[in-house]
């Protein structure tokens, strides 16, 4: 094993994820070779130097800021949870919804198949004498006097005024 | 609930790429807004453990991972780096950038100042990385996560995670070289 595919390998060596024999070859590897085991070491120093960072804390400003952020109504999360909760309040309300609607329909089909199902019963006989009564209701003078009074009107229209009026501020005019 | 149950591992994973706090803190709170609006989305694994989806802690890491690679893609490399630490401190301003050590009444150890070297040296290398490199460095170093569990959060082959890491390890170590720690000798 050459010292540059040894170090290629070290780094999974570092995390375990080596298989048994390339383990196994590192490791004859690394008991003759000084180099490589001074690169181990610089390996493991600098992930000890990382893992030293100091540890950043979630402070309680951050957290209240989210939450305002998150409550605001400009909030995206706050609008879709109210597009949600609107859309489960409409499929809650949706068996009354639906019980309402049939309910409706069943009463218009049900008054509707009544009336087909029911015609008035009136004989000819009937028919006939209320015919009468209506027409004996009807005064034949008053509706002659109708007829002529609307004749009256047609036969003397406005614009037939005008045209003699005409002729006689013509017959003046001569005079 | 989701914010404690996974707040500090979010925002340690977005610490550990950004150094600008109030980017940082940005990013953090736009992870659990998004993760809120597409909770919907989210199709939690099966009991048997099948490969249906990814466990919801690979989900928010996802969604955190992607934010903060297009932040550090679309501001560049070098504006990660904290300018508000270069400016001028006026006498009542608040010490808000955690770049900034106040000054402490105890004389500082040389164990302590160390340590903070080291800090900066370590973030200053992380710096050198891709952002994908660190990604997967501070994945697997700082958050412990297995090769299965970075290579569903980045979607990329187990295989890629394996020879990412080797390259970043290495481009780390390289960094660390240039920047030696200062050698300091102990106050008597």
């Amino acid at each position: 094993m050459t010292c540059r595919y040894c170090q290629e390998l070290l780094s999974p060596h570092l995390d375990g994820v080596l298989s048994h024999e390339e383990e196994q070859t590192i490791l004859v590897h690394l008991a003759q070779c000084a180099n490589c085991t001074n690169y181990l070491s610089q390996l493991e120093t600098n992930r000890q130097l990382v893992r030293a960072l100091p540890v950043a804390e979630v402070t309680e400003a951050m957290e209240a800021q989210l939450l305002s952020r998150v409550q605001s109504p400009e909030s995206r999360v706050q609008s879709q949870k109210s597009t949600i909760y609107n859309l489960q309040s409409t499929i809650r309300s949706w068996p009354m919804l639906s019980f309402g609607t049939v309910a409706t329909c069943a009463a218009s089909m049900l008054f509707y198949f009544a009336m087909m199902q029911a015609p008035s019963k009136v004989s000819a006989e009937e028919v006939v004498a209320s015919m009468d009564q209506l027409i004996g209701t009807l005064d034949p003078d008053e509706g002659e006097k109708a007829i002529s009074e609307e004749t009256t009107d047609e036969a003397a229209p406005v614009w037939q005024e005008d045209f003699n009026r005409g002729f006689a501020n013509e017959d003046d005019d001569q005079n | 609930m989701l914010v404690q149950r996974h707040g500090k591992a979010v925002l340690n994973l977005i610490d550990k790429m950004i150094r600008d706090r109030n980017i940082v803190e940005d990013l953090w709170q736009e992870t659990f807004v998004r993760a809120l609006e597409n909770l919907h989305t989210y199709e939690p694994r099966t009991p048997t453990g099948s490969e249906t989806g990814p466990s919801f802690v690979s989900w928010l890491y996802r969604i955190a991972s992607n934010l903060t690679l297009d932040e550090l893609r679309r501001r560049g490399r070098w504006r990660m780096f904290s300018w508000s630490a270069l400016k001028p401190r006026r006498a009542n301003e608040p010490d808000t950038d955690e770049d900034y050590d106040p000054p402490s009444d105890q004389p500082d150890t040389v164990a302590v100042l160390e340590a903070r070297e080291n800090i900066q040296r370590v973030r200053q290398a992380l710096d050198t990385l891709s952002p994908e490199w660190r990604m997967m460095l501070v994945m697997r170093e700082y958050q412990d996560l297995p090769y299965e569990e970075i290579a569903e959060i980045l979607n990329v082959p187990i295989g890629t995670v394996r020879s990412r890491l080797a390259r970043a390890r290495e481009q780390l170590r390289l960094a660390l070289l240039q920047t030696p720690p200062q050698k300091r000798r102990a106050h008597a």
